[in-house]
């Protein structure tokens, strides 16, 4: 074993720790995060949406399943689960798109498991999680169709984007939607901040597990994601000061 | 036991009897003061708190009999005393049993009143036609049957006398005088619709029970409110006038019920069910009781045109409700003026210098830092290994990047060096192909030889890896191989040399994400050896790839990128430096001339927001 | 059954993940078999993407839904490419004359469409938002748009070329400042949710 994959097993057993030990401290020490506008926002939106009978769209992004652009992607899937145990009740269920074939199969699989746990098995259709296009400016190309078609209200963009994230938030805004969007991409976190409502920027999106209620996991990692980041902090701040530092020395 | 009067007939029957034995018809008991035939299994407390009922109802019957015609209270009262004797014990016991003081009095006092009213009703020569409600119940009560037991004359209004003097003894014996004032007798007062001047003070009499007494109270209370403060006697405040608007506000009026309230003396005095005795109390028979079966067989509904006006409108309610609504046709897409606007700003901006010349544009004077070192790379890059062009992005892409990677690739094949290129998109062999070919005519490229195409790389990421460790096994078939090619594409004369990634002159990536151009440096720039790795990059991917080319300038060995080539503006100057104007130079006015346009809506835009945010907070 | 979909996902993502610390030739050649495995799945699972996306389509022509005549287009086209490509070959030239024609055209449209429609809403930000960082947010890509892009006429003068200095500073410093804490924090979020996936906390594939 090298020094560096020492180094990185080392870190990974200490996020691991942090994650199992959060979830244990969970009830004693309750989690407190800061608010974010946009999902407050998005939990209103989605009740006036069942309210009124309208759907929710959710977009897992263009990214494979395998690589790292899977990340939001799974993020997106779990926010998924928690829309669609809200919307089961409502006249028209979530919709899922994607532009990938394996994260079409995987969203489906997350609403049925979904609607097994609610009692509304009745309620999946094999299309409510669909693959829009195998290319990612065909997959926004696909978009105002369904967004037109399946009276959707609410437009949820969770995944990996590329440059198709401003036309798929466009479409969303065009149509007057409630539009929120989040990605890993930095590109595509600045066009969503451009053009949509109300844009998840940096590392938001990974933060809607716990934001959403969807289980005390989430609230663990997203808990330990801040220890490592102020961890982090601090060592950057230290390395600026030494380099600086060793220079004049 | 409850005995059961035949609606038909008029006969007493027993309790638990179905039939009568008079006449044959089902026995239906009245539901109030009677039970269904399912109660007739009563618990023995029932039946014991009964007894004093039944008792005051067979008074009652006695009372009503008076209206019968003899024969028939004759024939009928053995018949009942005979059968009913055993259960009842008999008259003399009936008359003999405790009766409730107070409800012995009411009784007497309405009596009293009733022979009053008769006495002067036959007094009066013409009197006042008769209250349409009392011509309604009696019409109704000679539908039901004229054995009805009412307690109360039977027959039409006009002629209360007879009723008075068929009066049996004992009951005229024990009545009170009719001249008897009504005021010192308890009564049961009316709560609605009591005039001011049918108002009694409150019975002086000691054997009364509180709740009468506060009966009366309450009575009085509530005319003082219907008539004022100014009526309340010993008041010395001088009343209060209402306003307007709170007397507009008063509900009296509005509720006043619409229903006709008979007078007190009018009022029929009922004679069976708990409430036996008491005036006023609602007429259950003609909506509970269940009447006899008319031997005609009409079993019409009795319909009114308000009911069928409530029934339509239920109707069309459930039907509405079942009804699917067609959807609405959807409006006329509104035209968005603005986004058109902006687009045609944008168009004309791009195509104004390609047809009319102008603006022109000053070309770059100054080439980026890097491009440099791109160069000299290029030049030292070796004719007898193939360098690796990866085309890794979309073909919405292909805009750009086939300007930007022009200059590149011109000076690459200018060289002769041979190329190979692979691609991580499924549209990236079509792109490459097609990018390559005009120049590969133009600089004598032979596809086989000198350019070969390996293909699609799926897998995205992971499969960059597994290239990275062993291109042979990640890749075994070429795309758009010339015939006469071997199967195996690495076999072909151009690859035969390469075992790994480090045998390929050159790495040189096109892309216009960050993502793919990270992956490429971290995952494959460590096996490079000494091969550079090159990026030609969109201008939006360079900040984020640029710090891999910036550290090798530092760390000497320690490099990522060797080469960096993004955005238009440096893809112009390679050009320039290279001497060989290309797709670059050629969009420099259009590209110059569309970057305007956006400085001056996004200057625009910002003037507009800032305008309106200044003008909304002066006007507050 | 749900605990052996759960066993196994966290037996492979286990060795896939010690096999880019430890370099044992066993976990490493097992990686690598799952990893090619993973690249034969997502190709598999393409396949099945692309017969949903014809389910999808061929349901809205069979039901006749509104928009039914585009997903008719859509199942033509679809199946042209297919013969074509299967029957003469994806590098036939009849392919490429689809991908020059038709593919190449529209997805370089989509990026002209993209272009205006960030136009679009650069013009309109600053009006609905109304704070201040979609002030700097518009100024910031002014500045970039004045460095990058030529200036009209003549030569480059001094204010140019300052205006050139300032971009790349902007960029290099506080743009790509700003994006490595972003890509820092995006890798922590990335490796939460992977940690989570392994612990078997999330379970994307379903109970």
């Amino acid at each position: 074993m090298t020094v560096s994959g020492l180094q990185g097993l080392v870190a990974l057993a200490i996020f691991v720790a942090l994650m199992v030990g959060f979830l244990a401290l969970d009830q004693r020490w309750p989690a407190h995060f800061r608010r974010i506008p946009a999902f407050d926002a998005l939990r209103q939106a989605i009740e006036r949406a069942i309210e009124a009978g309208e759907r929710v769209h959710v977009s897992l992004g263009t990214g494979s399943v395998i690589g790292p652009e899977s990340a939001p992607a799974l993020a997106g899937l779990a926010a998924l689960t928690r829309i669609a145990r809200a919307t089961s009740i409502s006249d028209r269920p979530v919709v899922v798109t994607t532009g990938d074939g394996a994260m079409a199969i995987l969203a489906r699989d997350s609403l049925r498991s979904t609607y097994q746990e609610v009692g509304a098995s009745e309620l999946y259709e094999p299309t409510s999680g669909r693959m829009l296009g195998a290319t990612p400016l065909s997959y926004a190309a696909g978009l105002p169709a369904v967004l037109a078609n399946e009276h959707v209200s609410v437009h949820v963009l969770s995944g990996a984007f590329g440059v198709e994230a401003g036309l798929a938030a466009d479409f969303g805004e065009r149509a007057k939607l409630f539009v929120i969007g989040g990605t890993d991409d930095v590109q595509a976190q600045a066009l969503f901040y451009a053009v949509a409502q109300h844009p998840l920027i940096g590392e938001e999106i990974f933060a809607s597990g716990a934001y959403l209620d969807v289980g005390t996991m989430h609230r663990a990692s997203l808990r330990a994601q801040d220890f490592v980041r102020i961890g982090l902090i601090i060592l950057i701040l230290l390395g600026v000061i030494f380099q600086t530092l060793e220079g004049p020395l | 036991m409850i005995a059961i009067r035949c609606l038909n007939c008029g006969t007493l029957n027993p309790g638990l009897a179905r039939d009568c034995r008079r006449c044959g018809e089902p026995l239906k008991p009245m539901l109030i003061g009677g039970l269904a035939d399912d109660e007739a299994e009563a618990d023995d407390e029932a039946e014991a708190d009964d007894d004093w009922l039944e008792r005051m109802r067979q008074e009652a019957e006695y009372l009503s009999a008076a209206d019968e015609p003899a024969e028939d209270l004759a024939e009928d009262q053995p018949e009942a005393e005979g059968d009913l004797s055993a259960e009842l014990g008999g008259a003399d016991e009936l008359a003999e049993a405790e009766v409730p003081d107070w409800l012995d009095r009411i009784r007497e006092t309405q009596t009293g009143e009733l022979r009053a009213k008769a006495a002067a009703a036959a007094s009066e020569p013409a009197g006042p036609p008769p209250d349409q409600s009392a011509l309604e119940e009696s019409a109704i009560r000679a539908r039901l049957g004229p054995a009805l037991p009412t307690g109360e004359a039977a027959g039409p209004p006009a002629a209360p006398a007879a009723a008075a003097e068929e009066l049996p003894d004992w009951l005229q014996d024990v009545s009170p005088k009719p001249e008897a004032k009504p005021e010192e007798l308890p009564r049961v007062p009316a709560l609605i619709g009591q005039a001011p001047e049918l108002a009694r003070p409150a019975p002086a009499d000691e054997d009364l029970p509180e709740w009468l007494g506060e009966i009366d109270t309450l009575k009085e209370s509530l005319e003082e409110q219907m008539r004022g403060p100014a009526a309340a006697p010993g008041s010395d405040l001088a009343p209060a006038t209402l306003p307007s608007w709170l007397e507009a506000m008063r509900p009296v009026e509005t509720f006043r019920s619409v229903v006709q309230i008979e007078t007190e003396e009018d009022q029929s005095v009922e004679s069976v069910g708990p409430l036996a005795g008491l005036r006023g109390v609602l007429l259950a028979e003609p909506v509970v009781a269940m009447p006899r079966t008319s031997t005609v067989g009409s079993m019409q509904l009795d319909v009114t045109e308000r009911q069928y006006a409530q029934a339509e409108l239920i109707h069309k309610m459930v039907e509405e409700e079942q009804r699917e609504v067609a959807p609405s046709p959807r409006k006329g897409t509104r035209l968005a003026f603005f986004r058109w606007g902006i687009a045609a700003l944008t168009l004309l901006g791009v195509s104004l210098p390609i047809f009319s010349g102008a603006p022109v544009f000053a070309l770059p004077r100054l080439a980026p830092q890097e491009l440099g070192a791109l160069f000299e790379i290029v030049e030292r890059m070796p004719v007898d290994r193939p360098a690796l062009l990866v085309f890794d992005f979309e073909p919405g892409n292909s805009g750009e990047l086939d300007a930007v990677a022009g200059a590149f690739f011109d000076q690459l094949m200018g060289r002769g060096v041979p190329l190979a290129t692979l691609t991580t998109r499924p549209a990236g062999s079509a792109l490459a192909k097609r990018v390559l070919e005009d120049r590969a005519t133009r600089f004598g490229y032979v596809p086989g030889q000198t350019l070969i195409h390996l293909g699609y790389l799926s897998g995205g990421p992971t499969a960059v890896q597994l290239f990275a460790i062993n291109p042979r096994a990640s890749i075994l078939e070429g795309f758009d191989l010339p015939e006469g090619m071997p199967e195996d594409v690495w076999n072909a004369p151009l690859l035969q040399a390469v075992q790994n990634l480090s045998d390929f002159g050159s790495v040189a990536v096109i892309t216009s994400g960050t993502e793919s151009a990270r992956i490429w440096a971290e995952q494959v720039g460590s096996r490079l050896g000494q091969t550079p790795l090159v990026m030609v990059l969109s201008a939006g991917a360079e900040p984020l790839v640029r710090p891999y080319f910036d550290v090798q300038e530092q760390v000497p060995g320690d490099r990522r990128v060797d080469g960096i080539l993004s955005g238009l503006p440096a893809a112009a100057s390679y050009e320039l430096r290279n001497n060989q104007p290309g797709l670059a130079l050629a969009r420099w006015n259009p590209f110059g001339s569309a970057m305007l346009v956006a400085e001056l809506v996004l200057l625009a835009g910002a003037g507009y927001g800032i305008a309106n945010w200044w003008l909304g907070r002066r006007e507050g | 059954m749900s605990a052996i979909w759960a066993a196994l996902a966290l037996g492979v993502g286990l060795f896939v993940l010690l096999g880019y610390f430890i370099e044992l030739g066993f976990i490493q050649n097992l990686r690598l078999t799952f990893l090619r495995w993973a690249v034969l799945l997502a190709a598999a699972a393409l396949v099945v993407g692309l017969v949903n996306l014809l389910a999808v389509h061929w349901r809205k022509v069979s039901l006749t839904e509104e928009g039914w005549v585009y997903s008719g287009v859509l199942i033509l086209a679809f199946t042209v490419t297919l013969v074509l490509a299967l029957v003469f070959g994806p590098d036939s030239p009849a392919a490429l004359f689809i991908f020059n024609t038709f593919q190449l055209p529209l997805e370089s449209s989509l990026m002209a469409v993209l272009a205006v429609s960030l136009l679009v809403a650069g013009f309109r930000m600053v009006y609905r938002r109304r704070d201040l960082l979609s002030l700097l947010f518009v100024g910031t890509a002014l500045m970039v748009l004045l460095g990058t892009g030529p200036t009209p006429g003549g030569v480059e003068g001094p204010v140019v070329i300052a205006l050139r200095d300032f971009r790349a500073w902007l960029s290099q410093v506080w743009a790509a400042g700003g994006a490595r804490g972003i890509l820092l924090g995006v890798a922590l979020g990335a490796t939460a949710t992977g940690l989570r996936v392994l612990l078997t906390a999330d379970r994307p594939y379903g109970n």
